[in-house]
């Protein structure tokens, strides 16, 4: 596992390397056009708007953060839940976070308050994993399975909720169509807006679950070990839930929804290099932010339109569970025989 | 206590320090606008002959797309006028509408004010078709009774409220009420019920003489109005201006309103040819100098995108190459998307001198676009032509002349 490690992570970053580069070189406006100018910008001689810097480095770190931070979401919450199934949808956080989006294209408030969006999504998260986790409470602790069921109960609603008002909605066909192209997920146009928006939410998340990954090992274990290895099982449980809450929160205030991203690469990258979270945060953030940055770069350079990277991704992660879920059937029934 | 507190204080403290410094802390890193060091680009400008037009109203061609036959057979005159004027000042190219067609409306429209029941019944017997085909090769005999009918979409209510009674209408399609800018509230008051699924026994009363439906209407609520023994009239989705016309008067034969239909389907193409002619007159003056400023048109939503010909606006857009406008990016014939998405960057590498925006929210985009340095690239911005149009209009129905209208006028705009 430890030399499969050693070589996967430096092909990993020369991934993330050249696919970044690609990403910033990679343009309507051609590179040499833009370089100079970036350049200028660079050196003090310039303060003109530069597509290299203001357009493509943006939209670079905006899909490094999403990828980091919807595979991290994944890992995190798998390890916690014992359920290689288990995905920021599952406690309802990103119901709520689009719940609370569609509220803010329904009030308009985007044409009044440009972060009105953002600011909906993060707060539809973590408002969610509030309500989640305080319907879960029995006699002042916290029972998996409660908050599971809670998360689903939760989700269900949410989701009823939203539904209810995209019927009410349905002939305002404009919203119709603008609250769509959001939901589809879209790395267009993204600017430094965006990063700020969801740099420091990333950074905190990330460093939260890094900070407790010897945690998130031993939880993995099972809940009694973990208390008893001395670990305060609550306490780290809603901490890893509040940075799980940021990470998706910015996630989907960047890019929009991105189904299955948190759900198929931490299950990959456990089967590949085993449960260890000390590195599976790491790598979860690798692999996510290079599966992210290839896929938006494989939308540009063939000019895909029909799809968003949103559709893109959720097709594949769900192709890709599938192939997984029947190679393990196999695997079973082969064992079975044997 | 007082860990746990600086626990969650400091990422808090944190993201919203970032935030502050980011959002509010001064623009020293933002990117500034270059306006200053640039000399306006290839802009479209009026020629003086312009003055001796007809006075062009959107008022007025609303009201006449309304169905006020009145105004109709005035602009058709008037514009009949202003072709004469165009083409006295050496234009080519410039386009009457068919002198019998021209002839025919007047008369109908004389006929229609006076209301002189004989000669209208007399006029109407002479086009109403015995049998009309809907989109689906269904015929249909149009019946000469009084009945109501039932629009079950928007195109087929947008027909019915220019050529009927808001009386002969049954129900209209939900959401409608609220396009006020198009269907005035004392009008669709008028009609009791929306084309509600829940609605169906409330319909079912009305007796409706025939539904107005389209391929994409919902498939129980087909099975109930032919359970209910409605005949139905399929319309499939329009992406020509010609294919609206061709509707319309099937429409008006159905709904026994064939000289209303005749009539509004040559104001159409009339009001059509009136723009172009104006369109061919703005590129007079450019022609002599051989510089074409390049036009750009798009719609927006969430992110921008250029309509193909698959849609109404992608015919606009044809039209418009037709005249010899230079438009990027170029048509595409034939595409097999409805629109083709466009970020930023590709915007500006286009660098049209003039941007067209349609969009329901014109606040909002020019709030953004004054806002973005990145537009500041681009020649529009310098020659102060980047425009909004309503996205409204660009329905498949007789107001898709105003989405043209308000094209031209954009392009007009000095």
């Amino acid at each position: 596992m430890a030399r499969r490690l050693t070589k996967t992570v430096p092909a990993l970053i020369l991934l993330l390397f050249v696919g970044g580069i690609f990403t910033l070189i990679s343009g309507a406006i051609p590179f040499e056009e833009v370089r100079q100018g970036a350049i200028e910008r660079i050196f003090g001689q310039s303060t003109l708007w530069n597509p290299l810097l203001d357009e493509r480095l943006p939209r670079l770190l905006v899909l490094i953060c999403t990828g980091a931070s919807l595979a991290v979401s994944g890992a995190v919450l798998q390890a916690l839940f014992h359920n290689p199934l288990a995905s920021p949808s599952i406690l309802g956080m990103s119901c709520g976070g689009s719940l609370m989006v569609t509220v803010a294209f329904f009030l308009q408030w985007q044409t009044k308050y440009p972060y009105s969006i953002p600011l909906a999504a993060i707060l539809g998260c973590l408002i969610t994993l509030l309500v989640v986790y305080s319907l879960s409470k029995r006699n002042g602790t916290v029972q998996i399975s409660t908050l599971i069921l809670t998360g689903i109960a939760v989700s269900t609603l949410l989701l009823a909720i939203q539904g209810a008002i995209t019927y009410a909605l349905r002939d305002h066909w404009q919203l119709i169509q603008t609250l769509t192209e959001w939901e589809a997920g879209s790395t267009s146009d993204r600017s430094w807006k965006h990063v700020h928006m969801q740099m420091p939410i990333t950074i905190v998340g990330l460093f939260g679950c890094w900070t407790y990954s010897r945690e998130i090992n031993i939880l993995a274990l099972g809940e009694e070990e973990a208390k008893n290895l001395g670990v305060e099982v609550e306490k780290v449980r809603w901490r890893l839930f509040l940075c799980v809450a940021l990470l998706t929160g910015g996630a989907l205030a960047a890019v929009g929804l991105i189904a299955f991203f948190g759900l198929v690469l931490p299950h990959v990258i456990r089967k590949l290099f085993g449960p260890d979270s000390k590195n599976l945060i790491q790598l979860n953030m690798l692999v996510g932010s290079t599966t992210l940055v290839l896929l938006d770069l494989f939308l540009r350079v063939f000019e895909i339109h029909s799809f968003s990277i949103g559709n893109i991704s959720t097709i594949l992660g769900g192709v890709f569970f599938l192939a997984l879920l029947i190679n393990m059937s196999k695997e079973t029934g082969e064992a079975q025989y044997a | 206590m007082k860990s746990k507190i600086t626990l969650y204080l400091t990422p808090l403290a944190f993201i919203f320090g970032w935030w502050y410094l980011a959002f509010f802390g001064g623009s020293s890193t933002k990117p500034s606008s270059s306006l200053l060091d640039r000399q306006p680009k290839k802009v479209f400008s009026v020629p003086e002959f312009f003055s001796y037009l007809s006075p062009f109203s959107r008022d007025e061609i609303k009201a006449a797309l309304g169905g006020d036959i009145e105004i109709m057979t005035k602009l058709m005159k008037e514009w009949d006028v202003d072709a004469q004027i165009l083409e006295s000042q050496g234009l080519i190219g410039i386009r009457k509408l068919n002198r019998s067609s021209f002839i025919r409306c007047q008369m109908i429209g004389r006929k229609l004010k006076e209301h002189s029941y004989s000669e209208l019944k007399q006029l109407e017997n002479q086009i109403r078709a015995s049998v009309v085909i809907d989109d689906q090769g269904v015929p249909f005999q149009p019946q000469s009774t009084s009945q109501k009918f039932l629009p079950q979409t928007f195109v087929s209510a947008s027909f019915l409220f220019a050529l009927a009674s808001p009386k002969e209408i049954a129900a209209i399609p939900n959401g409608m009420r609220a396009q006020t800018d198009l269907y005035p509230k004392s009008l669709t008051d008028q009609v009791p019920l929306d084309t509600d699924r829940g609605n169906s026994e409330l319909l079912y009363q009305a007796q409706p003489g025939a539904a107005f439906v389209a391929d994409y209407s919902h498939p129980a609520t087909l099975e109930m109005l032919r359970n209910q023994g409605v005949p139905l009239f399929t319309l499939k989705e329009m992406k020509t201006v010609d294919q609206v016309e061709d509707a319309l008067v099937r429409i008006g034969s159905v709904v026994n309103h064939p000289l209303e239909a005749e009539v509004l389907s040559q104001f159409i193409e009339s009001a059509m040819i009136a723009i172009d002619n104006r369109l061919i007159a703005l590129l007079h003056d450019i022609d002599k100098n051989n510089e074409k400023p390049s036009v750009m048109f798009l719609n927006h939503y969430a992110q921008y995108s250029v309509p193909t010909d698959r849609t109404i606006a992608g015919d606009l857009l044809n039209r418009l190459s037709q005249l010899q406008f230079t438009l990027i990016p170029k048509p595409e014939l034939n595409a097999n998307k409805w629109s083709l998405p466009i970020d930023q960057e590709q915007i500006i590498y286009s660098n049209p001198d003039c941007l067209i925006i349609a969009t329901h929210d014109p606040e909002h985009i020019m709030n953004n676009i004054e806002g973005n340095p990145a537009f500041d690239w681009i020649n529009a911005r310098l020659n102060h032509q980047i425009h909004t149009v309503d996205y409204s209009t660009q329905a498949p129905t007789q107001y898709i002349v105003l989405a043209y209208y308000d094209i031209a006028q954009s392009l007009m705009r000095n």
